[in-house]
């Protein structure tokens, strides 16, 4: 019997078998999640094999325990690891990229932040996108503040900062024109009212375009992080898992102080700040976590 | 003392009862001997002796949930290619797969089926990271934590469709969602159930305790583990197809001082991990469900 090694057109990756996942690649996962804090689950595992398969074929690497020392032992390892988190993270923008955490943000964490700050006379939200790409998740942000502005949101005004290190980045954000695959998880209804059709692409709107106010930041530019005050949310997504311990740490520091005292962070799906702050403390929302910075009031029985 | 619910009250007296699945007591008991003289040939020959189930056992064996190499065919072949605890396990579970009524609430035997597998494979995984020293106990917990909800489908469907349309509609927990309508809520029915069964009364413990841990009177640590696992089904998205609008910090729950006394490993957990960890295992029980009860939930 000829063994099922690699063929021209190999399809999709398959999910393992409970019990056959090969050992390197349970080391390599615990490598990710230990120095860049994403974690791949159980039922991702023949994805990550893909991705390394992958970064193994450029390499000339034959076997996954030679590529677990490409990202530990050899030199370069800590660019090798930066070159397999672009393969897991590639081509995943999109508008409403993770849906619970904008459901947990519109419905549970936007009226929780009214609520803390209805002591104080500001009637004001910040959030802040920290390395935004090409927009896509600032503009979800602004869509759904627009969509809650004449019933949650009446009589309050918000804005959305979006930062990127990436010039070009950030002017595809400010053109605000995007194809199909930017918009495959917008319902129509949204697209309708939020986009309009332009040389088979989507323009958005210019009351949308309007929330958004984009910088360049370097998050370890610590002068700039300075000016970054008075968040309710800071979204970081899939961003933190570039940088080495010492800098995320310095990164998280920052988005601590930034944060107003009711504030959130949320991260990218799957990601983890276990290890590297013990300031901000871990939420479960439906279907997602985020951290808070402080003490919330306790609702008596919440949750449990 | 308020006086007790006549919906409680027959729950008492009742023959309508969900009756106790003929193999359930035994497997149970089977896990509270000591080890020396714990037989694996008894666990056979229990499931073996209830066709139905052996069969259904067999279907879950050789779903991608235990992933075996080859098709399994006997249980006693199950027990060497899984060992004695999975089989255990499986049987307990297989065991409450018509506990509930097929009825026309929401609730059917699949979507309960789902929340308590899911609950019993976190709990397992919950104790052993802490160290719980009964993983096998805190499955069975697990998976019958929700017994209440079995209860009150049989005694009382309305009145329980009532609170499940409550909790759907302002997405608040359920059991929140009952003490507002009925005045009570599942653990009390799944307390009653669990002593007219005789369960072991650790497991009732838990099974009356899951929505406040810290108040149990002897194992709160058994409690606590159900007490999260539920928690993260709920929040999962395996929680009888309910979103309830409500962000929990576990460093804030009491269960979590209860686990923190007890166990060295929960300074610090990494509750992230253990979260992004069970992504798979709702996938899987998805899986498996699909299979047992040949439908797509």
């Amino acid at each position: 019997m000829t063994p099922p090694l690699a063929t021209a057109h190999p399809g999709p990756p398959k999910p393992f078998s409970k019990g056959f996942v090969p050992a390197p690649l349970l080391q390599i996962r615990d490598v990710i999640y230990n120095t860049a804090g994403i974690f791949q689950a159980d039922n991702r595992l023949h994805v990550l094999e893909s991705h390394c398969g992958k970064r193994m074929l450029a390499l000339g690497v034959g076997s996954l325990r030679e590529y677990h020392e490409c990202l530990t032992s050899r030199p370069m390892h800590r660019a090798e690891l930066v070159s397999l988190l672009n393969e897991i993270t590639i081509g995943e923008t999109c508008f409403f990229r993770n849906r619970p955490q904008v459901d947990a943000i519109r419905k549970i964490v936007l009226p929780r932040i009214m609520e803390a700050k209805s002591t104080i006379a500001l009637r004001h939200l910040r959030i802040w996108s920290a390395g935004c790409s090409t927009g896509e998740e600032p503009y979800t942000m602004a869509m759904i503040l627009l969509d809650e502005s004449q019933r949650l949101l009446k009589n309050w005004t918000f804005e959305v900062i979006a930062s990127d290190l990436n010039e070009n980045s950030i002017a595809h954000a400010q053109a605000a024109c995007y194809g199909d695959y930017s918009v495959r998880n917008t319902e129509p209804l949204i697209l309708q009212k939020y986009f309009i059709p332009q040389n088979g692409k989507f323009a958005l709107k210019p009351e949308v375009k309007a929330v958004v106010n984009f910088k360049r930041v370097n998050l370890s530019d610590d002068s700039k992080m300075m000016f970054m005050k008075g968040m309710d949310i800071i979204l970081c997504c899939n961003v933190l898992i570039y940088f080495d311990a010492v800098s995320k740490g310095r990164v998280i520091q920052h988005f601590y102080t930034n944060l107003v005292n009711h504030g959130y962070l949320f991260l990218g799906h799957a990601e983890s700040l276990f290890g590297i702050s013990d300031e901000f403390q871990l939420v479960h929302l439906p279907s997602t976590t985020a951290y808070v910075k402080a003490e919330q009031r306790l609702v008596k029985g919440e949750g449990k | 003392m308020p006086a007790e619910s006549p919906i409680l009250q027959k729950l008492r007296s009742t023959r309508e009862l969900p009756t106790l699945p003929t193999v359930l007591m035994p497997l149970l008991r089977y896990l509270d001997k000591p080890l020396e003289s714990q037989d694996l040939h008894e666990v056979v020959r229990l499931i073996s002796q209830d066709k139905a189930l052996a069969a259904r056992c067999l279907q879950v064996i050789n779903s991608p949930l235990y992933g075996c190499m080859r098709p399994v065919e006997s249980v006693q072949a199950a027990v060497v290619a899984l060992g004695v605890e999975r089989i255990h396990e499986i049987a307990v579970s297989c065991s409450l797969l018509k506990l509930v009524p097929t009825t026309k609430v929401e609730i059917g035997p699949a979507v309960f089926w789902a929340h308590s597998l899911a609950c019993a494979m976190i709990a397992r995984d919950l104790a052993t990271k802490i160290g719980f020293p009964d993983s096998a106990k805190a499955y069975s917990a697990g998976l019958l934590h929700d017994l209440g909800i079995a209860a009150l489908l049989w005694v009382a469907p309305k009145e329980f469709q009532s609170a499940l349309q409550l909790a759907r509609t302002e997405n608040i927990p359920l059991h929140m969602a009952e003490t507002r309508t009925l005045g009570f809520s599942h653990v009390d029915a799944g307390k009653i159930l669990g002593e007219s069964w005789h369960l072991p009364e650790d497991l009732t413990e838990a099974i009356a305790y899951h929505h406040n841990p810290e108040k149990a009177p002897r194992n709160r640590a058994l409690a606590s583990i159900v007490f999260f696992s539920d928690l993260l089904c709920r929040l999962g998205g395996i929680g009888y197809g309910l979103t309830e609008n409500v962000q929990a910090k576990f460093t804030d729950e009491p269960a979590l001082a209860v686990l923190g006394q007890q166990f060295s490993a929960v300074h610090p957990f990494d509750w992230a991990r253990f979260t992004f960890e069970m992504e798979a295992v709702v996938e899987e029980v998805h899986g498996v469900v699909a299979s047992v009860y040949g439908v797509k939930q």
